[in-house]
């Protein structure tokens, strides 16, 4: 078949030039706006110091039952309105911090994702910073986020992983999420031997070099029907404000995928009874979960930092021990805190009590004032930050190393201006994803609970004609 | 956007998703770049029977290449052909569509590609 003449491109080295354009978008971009669903990554996923810091003070807000209050005059509009400013935004505000604590695959994906064939091509909705990309070497993945700025992280990453592979595989992965710095530190110091077993060193050279990224939102997905081998959807459909929506989104996945194909779903639970969160059944199942966005990284350089405030060199044994822990350890440390109540019946628009005395990880490091007045009735849900220039520098500072000379200098000043986020949680009780999937008219192929979540792999049933 | 990607995608309206119209969408003021990735012969030959060839035609040609055979070559093909394998790939998954629009023959909508990332979040009237 020498006959065959495909087309060949003319080289134009434009990877360095996107990677940097890429960059400069996702630092720059402002908060979306555009309507829509899903985002998101790994909920509880505790995948790093960072966090820790993230997600500590948690102060959760209870909210009424979106399904409940959904007699509006038009609900649909309405959730997506309500998950445009306690997700969407949100996501797109924290996306540097939040993709720089990302790494780290769950182990129940990531052992789907080694199940499938070669050459099958795969979905990613719900992406983040496509830290599945490039488990299963060949597969063919196309990720999608709701966030622009999650997604031209993820870019970089497919970016970065197609690159000829360099004798150290670490360097080059650390240099992939626009944390260089931190994340090879964090890789390199702390990691945990659980971790290496998932993506380990030798296996980061194994990774797919080949994946892709867009922009999508969950319930309106740009995939030709039918044609996927397979797809996943980790830590995104629990942002969805309603049963219907949530619903929904499975429908959609499962028309994405070919007759046979599996979809994987992944979920927070309400039954988190080992966690220190204190959620568990018969709890508030509708929550608004903060995410302090910290001007301060966690990882304070061992080498030189003569002047790390003290609770800085407090936070890098914590971050040295949270990575030494199991990963469930981790995850409890990551979103962190006492078992901070939540507040039933707690309106979305209503104040938030601030953080109370008693947060044992973070506290060190976080005023108590960082988290008060929390009204999520305006802007992306987002607590008034302290000042505006902070939550812009903190937007900002994906690199890295900028927060670092932030840091240094802001101390505690910076910590009190660290914004809140809250985002939108719905927590699965026991059983619901599999309602869920069945309401999808989707069958399920089998579910479990790992590490603060729920699972499903599910697929069409039988007698659903696509 | 690979190429390869486009081969998997489809309007987001959902009216148009039912009409073969809008598949492929049509890349419009595209520019073009190529990565340098290292071929993967056992995800190729496994993912050829995945392509849409036609569709594959069709935008290969929209994007100003030479006009691909009808048929696509045989996993035997390009098993033997390290050539044409090396082709397939540059086209596949080497080729990026860097800016542009992806335009949907159906609604006529308009995707933007940027930095090599098409946006299909959708404008509210079209959700």
């Amino acid at each position: 078949m020498g006959s065959h003449s495909l087309p060949s491109v003319s080289a134009a080295d434009a990877v360095a030039k996107l990677a940097a354009a890429a960059a400069l978008k996702s630092t720059a971009a402002p908060a979306a706006s555009a309507p829509g669903s899903s985002t998101e990554t790994a909920p509880g996923a505790a995948q790093g110091a960072s966090a820790a810091v993230g997600d500590s003070d948690a102060v959760v807000t209870a909210v009424p039952s979106s399904d409940a209050t959904a007699a509006a005059v038009d609900p649909e509009a309405e959730a997506e309105a309500y998950e445009r400013a306690n997700v969407h935004n949100v996501y797109e505000a924290i996306a540097p911090h939040f993709s720089a604590t990302r790494y780290k695959p769950w182990p129940a994906v990531a052992q789907f994702l080694h199940a499938q064939q070669p050459g099958y091509v795969g979905l990613d909705v719900g992406c983040g910073n496509g830290k599945y990309l490039g488990v299963n070497k060949n597969t063919f993945m196309v990720g999608s986020d709701r966030s622009a700025n999650l997604v031209s992280h993820a870019n970089e990453r497919v970016k970065e992983l197609q690159k000829p592979q360099q004798p150290e595989a670490e360097v080059a992965r650390a240099q992939t999420e626009g944390g260089s710095k931190k994340e090879k530190k964090q890789r390199g110091e702390g990691e945990s031997k659980a971790q290496n077993a998932v993506i380990g060193k030798n296996s980061v050279r194994e990774v797919a070099v080949a994946n892709d990224v867009l922009v999508a939102d969950g319930l309106s997905l740009p995939f030709r029907e039918g044609r996927a081998d397979f797809a996943i959807c980790i830590a995104v459909i629990h942002h969805m404000s309603t049963r219907t929506r949530r619903q929904e989104a499975i429908r959609q996945l499962l028309k994405c995928v070919r007759t046979g194909g599996q979809v994987m779903v992944y979920v927070w639970a309400l039954e988190q009874g080992e966690s220190r969160r204190g959620w568990d059944e018969g709890g508030e199942q509708d929550l608004l979960v903060p995410w302090v966005l910290k001007t301060q990284q966690p990882k304070p350089k061992k080498e030189k930092q003569p002047k790390a405030p003290k609770q800085g060199k407090q936070k890098r044994q914590q971050t040295q021990e949270e990575q030494a822990n199991t990963p469930m350890q981790q995850q409890q440390a990551q979103n962190s805190t006492e078992p901070q109540e939540a507040i039933a019946g707690k309106s979305v628009g209503e104040k938030v009590e601030a953080p109370t005395s008693s947060s044992t990880l973070s506290s060190s490091s976080i005023p108590k004032d960082a988290s008060t007045a929390i009204g999520s009735g305006t802007g992306a849900g987002v607590t008034e930050p302290a000042s505006a220039d902070a939550a812009a520098a903190a937007t900002a500072d994906a690199d890295g190393s900028d927060a670092k000379a932030k840091t240094d200098t802001g101390g505690v000043a910076a910590n009190a201006a660290d914004p809140v986020f809250q985002r939108y949680y719905h927590l699965y009780r026991k059983g619901e994803l599999e309602e869920d999937v069945l309401a999808a008219r989707g069958a399920v192929v089998m579910s479990g609970y790992e590490r603060d979540n729920w699972w499903v792999v599910a697929t069409h049933a039988t007698n659903d004609e696509q | 956007m690979k190429v390869m990607t486009l081969n998997f995608l489809t309007c987001a309206v959902k009216n148009c998703k039912s009409s073969n119209d809008s598949f492929p969408l049509h890349p419009k003021e595209a520019e073009l770049a190529k990565d340098d990735i290292e071929i993967n012969p056992q995800l190729l030959i496994n993912v050829l029977p995945r392509i849409d060839w036609a569709a594959l035609r069709t935008t290969s040609t929209e994007l100003g290449f030479p006009t691909l055979p009808e048929q696509p070559p045989s996993p035997e093909d390009l098993q033997s052909d390290e050539a044409l394998l090396k082709e397939l790939h540059e086209l596949l998954m080497e080729t990026q569509m860097m800016e542009g629009k992806l335009v949907c023959g159906h609604c006529g909508h308009e995707y933007a590609v940027k930095n090599g990332v098409a946006n299909f979040l959708l404008p509210s009237h079209l959700v």
